[in-house]
């Protein structure tokens, strides 16, 4: 029953507290998770004004010369600034990744308080953001990180009706999420050369991608058939997916579709994807209406921790220089 | 895992005063306890003696009122009520099997729902209203508030519980919130020698996740330790004695232990017992926690819910029920 089109999803009901829609929508999101593995979602409260700020703030820091970007290389918590070809994807279960990624982004976590306990002791994925020197940027992407976290809660009550769970099965667990804030640039690319790709071919890691609504298309993602298809322009709509954490809290029931990214706009292109996981200290897990007797869980249970690390080593060239010189 | 034939004594008073380090220490003494004994004593629990002796003294009145008032709040199919002499075989015993009835009566007092909450009005199965007693002042009033600090202990108690299975202290706090509760108030009356099956309570297992028995100065109450033998737990003024059931095997893959015990009033005089069982919300689901499953290890049971347990259950356990239902 796969289906070759990217559903939407209007959350105007759900979000208004209308009556028989957060189980209306939960049937949507099940179809589009179980099917196709990405959804649109519209009238989902987000600003108009707080994307386009984030996009200009995205276009402002890309625009900084390249020395400025690099006081603030990405460090071991993953925040920070990912320079061009920083990174290979060599965990891609959907083709061997051989050239890096032809963009450049700067990430963001939650917002720390320098006093923070996980902060003081230096916990790795628990760091203090690094800001560059540009007045009203951090206001701006704090904020509109904010609103992505306040969006996510809203939303994993529906993923637990899609699962047949209580709607609050999740909140406890997305109480303090892990979140990170990829602001990226794609300079513009004729085509692939051989295997070169704005981002190439991957499956994220995240239990959920909410990616901001775009005006210059690039992205594609690979069907149940096996087809590329482009995701369609669709005004104001963040186009929402799901990652290898969501795999594992499913037993694998919920999609991580594959997908990539090429410039072929002729001009710059900005992407700002936000991937939510949830809590530090929440174990990632067969949720139990997936799981049973003759079902048993596919993966071993794993924390954020332990699997974002393995993951980054394996794919952040940029970070794994600075381990090696650090040694 | 060791066997011990002694039940635990778990000082909670550090803990619940939120010294550092407590609650971590206490959850490794939790976990000895439920994967050595399955029974366990509780000090410096705060509830005070007053409310105790209180609860009793409500106990004991109203099974002094005349058999003909009792009968009036005859158990129902929510099992909120009274149970009368002879009332259930517990035949669902996994200890042995059990033919004569219990040697005991009891009042059932659930959660105290409005008349007006949807559960009630949609006559939604063990999410009714109490049934109380005519012409006891105060009955309800004590009784009620002796649930809510019951609910809290428990509340307290969770924690722990999620500690000492290697879980964020937070996870069960979504599925205790609501939680589904009984307190049984039994009378047993004397009995000198009872023939070899007749028991004020057969041995049986309990089906919740903890359940909390009041101190009790008389004795009464034995259990069968790992290694097969009958022991009664001292007498104790002052310590609530814990235990956990069949629900706390489905939701730990049987890593925590349901123990047989089994009473018989030998005092010479009246015995009242006050058991509060406790369960998570009736919406959430029944099922291992991710530390206890693995590929290898997938879960015993398959996931159920507290209304479908219960109902199988007391189907089985209850004659005065299934004589209601052949009316």
């Amino acid at each position: 029953m796969a289906t070759e089109t990217i559903p939407i999803i209007d959350l105007g009901p759900y979000l208004a507290g209308e009556k028989g829609a957060m189980d209306r929508t939960a049937r949507e999101l099940r179809f589009a998770l179980t099917e196709i593995g990405f959804y649109f979602i519209v009238n989902h409260g987000i600003a108009r004004e707080k994307i386009s700020a984030m996009f200009a703030e995205a276009k402002r820091f890309h625009e900084q010369p390249v020395e400025k970007k690099l006081e603030l290389k990405l460090d071991q918590h993953n925040t920070g600034y990912l320079p061009m070809r920083g990174n290979t994807l060599r965990t891609s279960t959907v083709q061997a990744g051989t050239k890096a990624n032809l963009n450049e982004a700067f990430f963001v976590k939650r917002e720390m308080a320098p006093d923070h306990p996980d902060v003081l002791s230096g916990r790795r994925f628990r760091g203090l953001n690094r800001w560059p020197d540009l007045p009203g940027f951090r206001d701006t992407v704090v904020d509109y990180c904010n609103e992505m976290e306040r969006l996510v809660q809203k939303m994993v009550r529906l993923y637990a009706r899609a699962l047949d769970l209580p709607a609050n099965y999740f909140d406890t667990a997305f109480s303090d999420p892990m979140f990170s804030m990829r602001m990226t640039h794609y300079p513009p690319q004729d085509g692939p050369v051989d295997d070169e790709f704005g981002l190439a071919p991957h499956t994220d890691t995240s239990f959920l991608t909410l990616l901001a609504p775009n005006k210059v298309q690039g992205l594609s993602i690979r069907t149940q058939s096996g087809n590329w298809i482009d995701a369609p322009a669709i005004d104001n709509a963040y186009v929402v997916n799901g990652g290898q954490m969501l795999q594992r809290y499913t037993n694998d029931l919920f999609l991580a579709t594959p997908h990539r990214a090429i410039n072929k706009s002729g001009g710059e292109r900005y992407a700002l994807p936000f991937f939510c996981d949830s809590g530090i200290d929440w174990p990632i897990a067969a949720v139990p209406t997936t799981v049973g007797p003759d079902k048993p869980p596919k993966y071993p249970i794993t924390w954020y921790s332990d699997y974002m690390t393995w993951y980054l080593k394996r794919n952040y060239d940029v970070l794994n220089t600075e381990q090696q010189a650090a040694e | 895992m060791s066997a011990t034939e002694t039940v635990p004594i778990i000082d909670l008073g550090p803990y619940l005063a939120g010294e550092p380090g407590a609650r971590e220490r206490i959850a490794q003494e939790l976990r000895f306890a439920l994967t050595s004994i399955g029974f366990y004593f509780i000090v410096n629990h705060g509830v005070p003696e007053s409310q105790v002796r209180g609860i009793y003294a409500e106990a004991a009145r109203f099974h002094a009122l005349p058999l003909e008032d009792k009968m009036q709040i005859r158990i129902d199919r929510h099992n909120v009520g009274y149970l009368p002499m002879r009332g259930d075989t517990l035949r669902t015993s996994v200890v042995q099997t059990v033919t004569k009835a219990n040697l005991n009566e009891a009042l059932f007092v659930a959660r105290d729902l409005p008349a007006d909450h949807p559960d009630v009005l949609a006559g939604r199965r063990f999410r009714s209203s109490n049934q109380w007693p005519a012409d006891l002042p105060d009955f309800r009033e004590t009784v009620v508030a002796y649930c809510d600090a019951m609910e809290q202990l428990a509340q307290k108690l969770v924690p722990l519980y999620a500690l000492a299975l290697g879980l964020p202290a937070a996870y069960f706090d979504g599925p205790f919130c609501d939680c589904q509760y009984k307190l049984r108030m039994t009378h047993y009356p004397p009995v000198e020698a009872p023939p070899d099956d007749e028991f004020g309570i057969a041995p049986h297992t309990d089906t919740s996740f903890l359940t909390l028995l009041a101190p009790n100065e008389v004795p009464g109450l034995s259990i069968r330790t790992q290694s097969g033998q009958w022991i009664s737990p001292p007498a104790s003024a002052k310590a609530y004695l814990v235990n956990g059931g069949q629900l706390l095997q489905r939701w730990t893959n049987d890593f925590f232990l349901a123990t047989p015990h089994r009473a018989v009033n030998r005092s010479g005089g009246e015995r009242y017992a006050l058991a509060f069982f406790c369960d998570s919300n009736i919406d959430w689901p029944i099922a291992a926690v991710p530390t206890t499953v693995t590929p290898d290890r997938p879960p015993k049971y398959p996931t159920t819910w507290y209304t479908d347990y219960m109902a199988l259950y007391q189907k089985r356990t209850y004659d005065l029920l299934n004589q209601q239902a052949a009316e």
